[in-house]
């Protein structure tokens, strides 16, 4: 026993802990970023959680977590509530909302709840009813999903269309500001060049406006 | 000629650093100085002002934003004068005011409402001041304004002195009539009635040279002429009913405040000028030998809302009786004028009286401070004016203001703050940089007792116990360890950690005793095992097979958290600490920044440790083996011994990255600038500080350079802890590649 003691063998477990504990922490560290990191990848599914009272929540459940400070000596685990993001911030106010584990009744996972992405608004959770396919154009009886997406592709290629005309018009834009700039300074100084510079401005100025008709 | 080319390349990219790293410092050094430059005041005119000799009375002197136009109030009516010329603007309206003004008070720091009092009891209320105007080009053109109201009278007979404010809704008087009364009122607005009764609130004994009302209309002060302060405090006025008195019947006053009475002087000293800085919290009270304080009100300690004035600043002292004070409107500046035709500028935070001018020959009737802290007027009662242009950007910085314990407005006493800015100019900056130093030290020092036991451990192990090959992989592992960014990690710390650590701290405490438990258990197993067995394995599986282990007694630490916190905490862990150290567990606390910043750490003191614990000459460690000591005998007499000065400067270099560790402590910790050493609360470093207010400092203003002498001190303090810890690397490496 002092034999073990006087040989210090100990002490070398110590140091062989203090690369363990280094080990363990990178690795944890690792671990964590890489499972909350790719985790975005794996989304929820779409749940429609029917409460107790009759009312049903349609959403996405993205964590679960006991409510702080409801452990009391009859429940010491506390009570469970989870995080459902419900979208519909036009609708609802806000994009997540709480519900008890207590005033759950059941959770389905139906087929035919969509989550759409919009530009506004954050995302909307539903059923897809119908769509409106330009002015006047309702169309609520065949398969909605394939018709929505060929409708999200024209949206697509109508999007691109506009960025790139708002870049010529900017770089139109950009052409007549320089050179009403080089005018002035024509002006400025002595008005020989300033016809051409004039003439020139005029070509560019009708261009933008046959642009912009074409827009 | 590739060696050649080698070399300058090399040579010319050491001295590419060493041109940036001065270059930095240089740039530093240069937004910093501007701070500690001395003021300077220029005589910018001189003029006599027309009919400038009036009759001894009261005078009243400003000036607008760009000195470009005086007025005068007096006995000799209101003019204006323009400093440019030094002729008086001609302006209809000034014919109304009276010729026998015996008081006039400003409304206010700043304000352009006036009153002034005339020797039969009449009180006027007046705007007096400067407009702007902008001409066709854009130019901008002052233009005088003079509007007087409608005169009231609130007893008979004449005031000696007056006080008066004008808040953002009320307006509230106070004056003192010749037989000693003080009455006070409401000033109405409509100006119906032509007889306006004034509340009597108290009766003096003793002559009153100054009264003082502050923007509250709380506070009353009244200097006399035997070196005393009376303070009165008006909240109860406002409850009770105004009653009709006249001065003549003392006896049916109805409410009587009983105030607090200071001596600010020698018996004998009249209180020569009173007055508040911008703000009205800093009472200035100028007396008839010279002297200057600054007092304010500060709570007393114990009692539930009693107030007592003390003395918080003592300024230079006049050679002459101080005859007129002005303060500034944007900070605490002040200038005071005396007898002798002096005039003072004075700064109440930091204590200084930056400039002593002698503006003139006769004594100063009136002095005001322009707007812009930029300069100043003085009327001599030779009418003459006198305006001065002067240069004193940084008033408030002074090294003891920066480094030392201030007396702040509203604080009991002086103390280190750091409270940079707020919303409006009333606030009063607190440089304190002492908080921010301490800050940086205590995040330092957590950070290092997790990071130096660790990073030791770890490095005396891979040099000396482990197989090569093994050391080979485990290396590189843990200097990846700094390769994270430090805002990840800050990141993860304060949304991850600090919560978990809030509701698992218990287990934590736990882990300290299992795992050195399981450690020491692990050792007597190991022991236990046959030889044989043993020697198969390489040298250093120790870790290996440690690690699943303490992984597996830190999940059930956590797991038995509860458990833990009944047994050891009797059940609530936060209460626990409050009844034990007295302090509240803050979720952003000092450990959990240790954690953090000691993983960031640990790489770097890791990475010199074992360098210089690997050099150490082999012939010595098996010259000890052979000797029949065993492998720790060896480590801890000879190894450790022989590559101290390496670790020292390990742990040197550790220090200096701590010391400059910003983007944890920004997220990690609550960011309070407060000097204390607990476990349980934040702190404010000085890199975290500089990142979260330089964004929001005006350029060239104060607090920029404030910033940038913090950014210095930590180029400093990192550059000589970095020299030092290299040096002593250099010493080491020369020592032993020579033996």
């Amino acid at each position: 026993m002092k034999a073990f003691w006087k040989s210090g063998e100990l002490f070398v477990w110590l140091t062989a802990a203090g690369v363990a504990v280094s080990l363990l922490m990178i690795a944890g560290l690792l671990v964590l970023i890489m499972v909350h990191g790719l985790g975005q990848f794996w989304s929820q599914n779409i749940e429609e959680l029917h409460l107790k009272d009759g009312r049903r929540v349609i959403g996405q459940v993205m964590s679960r977590e006991i409510v702080p400070g409801s452990e009391t000596h009859d429940h010491p685990e506390g009570r469970v509530r989870f995080r459902v993001r419900v979208g519909n911030r036009d609708t609802f106010g806000s994009d997540f909302r709480w519900v008890d584990e207590a005033d759950l009744h059941a959770r389905l996972v139906p087929g035919d709840l969509v989550k759409i992405d919009r530009r506004e608004w954050g995302p909307a959770y539903g059923r897809l009813v119908g769509l409106y396919d330009g002015p006047g154009a309702y169309r609520g009886s065949e398969q909605l999903w394939p018709v929505m997406e060929s409708m999200l592709a024209r949206v697509e290629n109508n999007r691109r269309t506009i960025d790139e005309l708002d870049e010529r018009i900017g770089a139109v834009n950009h052409e007549i500001e320089t050179l009403r700039l080089k005018r002035r300074a024509l002006t400025l100084d002595g008005t020989m060049t300033s016809h051409e510079s004039a003439r020139d401005e005029e070509w560019k100025r009708r261009i933008s406006v046959l642009e912009e008709e074409y827009q | 000629m590739l060696d050649r080319t080698a070399r300058y390349v090399v040579s010319a990219g050491g001295i590419a650093v060493i041109v940036t790293i001065l270059a930095i410092f240089f740039f530093i050094f240069r937004e910093v100085t501007p701070l500690f430059t001395t003021p300077t005041a220029r005589l910018l005119a001189r003029f006599n002002v027309p009919g400038g000799t009036d009759p001894q009375g009261p005078i009243f002197i400003g000036t607008d934003d760009g000195k470009t136009i005086a007025y005068v109030a007096g006995p000799g009516g209101v003019r204006f004068v323009d400093l440019s010329t030094g002729t008086v603007i001609p302006m209809d309206g000034l014919e109304g005011f009276p010729s026998h003004v015996t008081v006039l008070a400003q409304g206010g720091v700043g304000s352009n409402r006036y009153v002034a009092a005339t020797a039969d009891g009449l009180i006027i209320p007046f705007k007096m001041g400067v407009g702007t105007r902008f001409a066709e080009g854009g130019q901008r053109i002052h233009q005088p304004l003079f509007r007087q109201s409608q005169p009231f009278r609130m007893a008979s007979g004449s005031f000696t002195a007056l006080a008066y404010r004008a808040a953002a809704a009320e307006q509230g008087l106070a004056v003192l009539t010749a037989d000693g009364a003080l009455l006070y009122v409401d000033v109405p607005d409509g100006d119906a009635e032509q007889r306006v009764p004034g509340k009597e609130l108290y009766r003096f004994d003793r002559p009153v040279t100054h009264l003082a009302l502050d923007g509250a209309l709380t506070n009353l002060y009244a200097g006399t002429a035997d070196g005393l302060l009376y303070h009165f405090e008006l909240k109860e006025v406002a409850e009770t009913r105004p009653s009709a008195i006249s001065p003549n019947h003392p006896g049916r006053a109805e409410t009587r405040l009983s105030p607090e009475v200071y001596r600010v002087a020698r018996e004998g000293v009249a209180v020569s000028a009173l007055g508040f800085l911008n703000g009205d919290r800093s009472l200035v009270v100028a007396t008839a030998d010279g002297d200057v304080s600054v007092w304010g009100l500060t709570r007393l300690p114990g009692s539930l809302g009693r107030f007592h004035l003390e003395q918080m600043h003592k300024l230079s002292s006049h050679r002459a009786p101080v005859t007129s004070f002005s303060p500034s409107t944007r900070d605490k500046g002040f200038v005071t004028a005396d007898q002798l035709g002096q005039v003072y500028v004075h700064y109440a935070t930091s204590e200084q009286t930056w400039l002593r001018l002698p503006v003139t020959d006769s004594a100063i009737r009136a002095v005001a401070f322009a707007p812009k802290s930029d300069g100043f007027v003085a009327l001599d009662a030779a009418g003459q004016l006198a305006l001065y242009e002067v240069r004193n950007p940084f008033p408030e910085v002074t090294f003891q203001t920066l480094f030392g314990a201030v007396w702040y407005e509203g604080y009991e006493r002086p103390e280190h703050v750091w409270q940079s800015s707020s919303g409006s100019d009333e606030f009063e900056p607190k440089y304190g940089l002492m908080p921010l130093a301490f800050g940086t030290i205590k995040g330092t020092m957590y950070a290092l007792c997790l990071a130096v036991p660790l990073a030791i451990l770890s490095a005396v192990f891979t040099s000396q116990f482990m197989h090569p090959a093994l050391r080979g992989t485990i290396k590189p592992v843990i200097e990846i360890m700094a390769a994270l960014p430090t805002v990840v990690l800050g990141f993860l710390a304060g949304l991850w950690l600090a919560p978990l650590l809030e509701r698992f701290f218990p287990a934590l405490i736990g882990m300290f005793i299992v795992l050195p438990a399981v450690i020491v258990a692990m050792s007597f197993v190991w022991s236990g095992i046959p030889s044989r067995l043993r020697e198969r394995l390489r040298p250093g599986t120790e870790a290996l097979v440690l690690m699943p282990l303490l992984a597996g007694s830190m999940w059930l630490c956590l797991w038995a958290n509860e458990w833990i916190e009944g047994v050891l905490f009797g059940g609530d862990f936060r209460q626990w600490v409050l009844d034990a150290f007295g302090v509240h567990y803050d979720q952003r606390n000092a450990v959990v920044v240790g954690i953090v910043m000691g993983f960031a750490i640990i790489p770097i003191i890791y990475s010199i440790a074992e360098e210089a614990l690997s050099n150490v000459p082999k012939h010595l460690i098996a010259g000890s083996l052979a000797l029949g000591a065993t492998r720790w005998q060896t480590v801890l007499r000879l190894v450790l011994l022989a590559a101290s000065p390496g670790i020292f400067s390990a742990m040197m270099i550790g220090f200096g990255r701590a010391v400059g560790e910003t983007m944890i402590v920004l997220m990690a910790t609550g960011n309070t600038p407060i000097l204390d050493w607990s476990w349980s609360n934040g702190f404010r470093t000085l890199s975290a500080n500089i990142a979260v207010e330089i964004p929001e400092a005006p350029h060239g203003g104060t607090l920029y350079r404030v910033l940038f002498l913090a950014a210095l001190l930590l180029f400093i303090l990192t550059f000589a802890i970095n020299t030092v810890a290299e040096v002593v690397r250099q010493r080491l490496r020369d020592k032993y590649m020579s033996a």
